[in-house]
């Protein structure tokens, strides 16, 4: 993907009368480096942009989560009797989950909630099983971002692929454009298509580049450090990962069923108090009502970047052991800020909106990079068609299928996963069949737009008064506002050909 | 510091994010001829406000939060100041702009063969040159065993990530398998000849 200013499409310019302070790159190191951002660009591009698009909206997973399921019960703080009496109904009406993690209410989760397996449950005021708010469509939206509906080991190493391939291109980007600082804000959307999708594409670059950069390597190191660890362990401890994850996880310890008493939740809580700079998020408890139970605490420090400390406790809710990500070297806090960073969750609403505008901007950098070779093609009398109506088709067809999925999903339980990729798949091949570039483009933005607005109505029409307060209100008013903004309403410019 | 101080230094922060990037939109976009004072003025000032969000935000969430406050300034400052209209008559001003531009060259992926060759260097081979450079770092790395760990992880996508742009880059495959095959097989030989 070129996104160098074209040479004979460059508006006149005022040529500075100083020196420049900006080292010269030999022309061939440029136009090579150049040549592997398009070539990986073009290979990447359609998973970049799915994997892009679907982690821009998984920012606000809470929020939609709580869209999603409005009627679940929510609570702004759970009192420590109720944690302990929901932590002993869901043990009792799940004896067999070996692990359960369990979510006190936080301001974009205000609700008390245990996760056993793949099902979350809510608990009332008391700590009763209120019911279940699994999300089914979150959850999608979840797995399509971090495994791209793969088997998960293989998902999670495919997405971690792109994120390398991501990182190579936002570096790449820099090298082969020297300049790109000096022209940081000169955009001109009305000019010849490839300047503007040029100018898009490098100014957009160039000031999310710290964001895209730290989202795509946390990405994909989230993604390749199972691979990683498969090899590290293989080489060293003959396959035990627990072993080789010891250092930052801490050591697991050994299954004892031997019955013992219930942990007291209370007691572990009230640990706590006094401590304004720890906030307990999560419990993980693991193997509970035998001797070999652990009990875990993850408490938010309002202060740092890293996602949690956290603490061990004994049955009688005595702390034990604390990890150390917080303090315990330099490897444990970049490890553990390496999260927040990723998902955005380091600051609450404010960072959500600047992240999911951001992650915005890196769909339309990825759209515009390919756009930039395609009409770079055309410009030069080898119109690629069928390719553009696929990356048409990729583009604003995946946004009409993730909104799609939603819709049915709310209003049919229809699963998401088929809702998406079938449709998608489907427009893929029709569009490199029939009609051109520009049919596929509006037509889809027109159909993104329409679903946006029937998703709305759905979740109205599902939820009633629900859906017109709190985060149910606020995530309306963005999607209409979305299908507002993708409406293709203006005529397109009349742009003159490079 | 009291609350009322910390908040009233991340509003100073904020202000001075705006201010920094309007120096640096002012230096790059409106005047013809850069000016050293301006750019550093701004830069100065995006610096002073990671510092001042410090006590409000913590140190390393501070910095995170000025980042992203100034991507999000310098988007506004592209959106509102960018030609969104076909230019007519004498009335338009020219955008500064660095003239011309490269063409990339041409890649390895020429014909069919050459472009499955391509890609094959490009994932399975250069992943395992990055997993390869993980595991040696991860072994050979000083410090801690969680410093080693997250080096690793972190450092092999950065070897992965480079090396799938130059297999996209270079011409000449023979010599991209060969270096990287030598080069993954220097990282086993590092794992090999680990310290014990």
């Amino acid at each position: 993907m070129d996104a160098a200013t074209p040479p004979e499409t460059a508006e006149k310019t005022e040529p500075a009368n100083r020196p420049s302070i900006w080292p010269k790159v030999p022309p061939a190191f440029v136009r090579t480096v150049l040549s592997g951002h398009s070539g990986l660009g073009l290979v990447a591009a359609a998973l970049i942009y799915i994997v892009c698009l679907s982690g821009t909206v998984a920012v606000f997973l809470n929020e939609l989560k709580l869209w999603e399921e409005p009627a679940a019960p929510t609570q702004t703080v759970a009192s420590p009797q109720a944690v302990q009496a929901f932590a002993e109904a869901i043990t009792k009406a799940h004896p067999k989950a070996g692990v359960v993690y369990m979510g006190l209410p936080t301001p974009d989760m205000p609700r008390l909630h245990a996760f056993v397996g793949e099902q979350v449950f809510v608990a009332d005021a008391q700590g009763r099983i209120a019911g279940e708010a699994s999300a089914p469509w979150a959850h999608f939206l979840e797995h399509l971002h971090i495994y791209l509906h793969l088997p998960e080991t293989i998902g999670l190493i495919v997405v971690g692929l792109v994120g390398a391939a991501l990182t190579g291109l936002i570096v790449s980007g820099f090298l082969a454009h020297p300049k790109i600082f000096r022209d940081a804000f000169a955009f001109r959307w009305a000019g010849a298509k490839r300047l503007s999708q040029a100018d898009l594409h490098n100014r957009l670059s160039v000031w999310g580049a710290p964001f895209h950069l730290v989202v795509a390597w946390t990405g994909a190191y989230i993604g390749l450090a199972t691979l990683l660890l498969f090899a590290v362990a293989g080489v060293t401890t003959k396959g035990d990962i627990a072993k080789v994850t010891a250092p930052i996880y801490g050591e697991v310890p050994k299954a004892d069923p031997t019955p013992a008493p219930f942990p007291d939740l209370v007691a572990t809580l009230a640990w706590f108090d006094g401590k304004p700079d720890l906030k307990p998020t999560l419990i993980s408890l693991t193997a509970l009502g035998t001797k070999g139970q652990l009990v875990e605490v993850n408490a938010l420090m309002p202060k740092r970047l890293i996602y949690a400390e956290r603490y061990t406790f004994d049955v009688q809710g005595r702390m034990t052991r604390k990890l150390g990500l917080s303090d315990d070297g330099l490897g444990k806090q970049v490890f553990a800020s390496s999260y927040p960073l990723h998902f955005g969750s380091f600051g609450g609403l404010p960072v959500k909106i600047a992240y999911g505008l951001l992650g915005a901007a890196l769909c339309v950098v990825t759209s515009s990079g390919v756009t930039i070779w395609l009409t770079r093609r055309r410009d030069r009398g080898r119109p690629a068609e069928r390719l553009e109506k696929a990356w048409a088709a990729i583009v604003w067809g995946s946004t009409a299928t993730l909104a799609l999925s939603a819709a049915l999903q709310l209003a049919l339980k229809v699963p998401p996963v088929w809702t998406f990729w079938a449709p998608l798949a489907v427009l893929v091949a029709a569009a490199v069949a029939v009609k051109d570039a520009r049919f596929w483009i509006v037509s889809l933005r027109i159909a993104t737009s329409a679903i946006l607005a029937a998703v709305v109505v759905v979740q109205a029409v599902k939820f009633g008064g629900l859906a017109f307060g709190g985060v149910s209100l606020g995530v309306n008013l963005t999607l209409l506002a979305l299908a507002a903004v993708i409406a293709p309403w203006r005529k397109p410019l009349a742009r003159a050909a490079a | 510091m009291t609350p009322t101080l910390q908040i009233a230094l991340a509003w100073t922060a904020t202000l001075a994010v705006a201010v920094g990037v309007w120096l640096l939109w002012l230096a790059w976009k409106r005047n013809p001829k850069p000016r050293g004072g301006l750019i550093a003025g701004g830069w100065a000032l995006l610096v002073v406000a990671a510092a001042l969000l410090g006590p409000w935000a913590g140190g390393d969430r501070g910095v995170a939060i000025s980042t992203l406050l100034v991507a999000v300034a310098a988007t506004v400052f592209i959106v509102v100041s960018g030609r969104w209209t076909l230019p007519h008559g004498k009335k338009a001003k020219p955008i500064r702009a660095t003239a011309g531009g490269a063409d990339p060259a041409t890649g390895p992926a020429t014909t069919w063969p050459r472009t499955v060759a391509t890609v094959l260097l490009a994932l399975p081979v250069s992943t395992a040159a990055g997993v390869a450079s993980g595991v040696a770092m991860a072994l050979w790395t000083p410090g801690a065993p969680a410093d080693k760990l997250v080096t690793a992880a972190f450092g092999a996508p950065l070897v992965l990530a480079g090396a799938m742009v130059w297999t996209c880059a270079d011409r000449k495959l023979l010599r991209t398998t060969a270096i990287l095959i030598a080069f993954t097989a220097v990282c086993a030989l590092a794992v090999v000849l680990r310290p014990h």
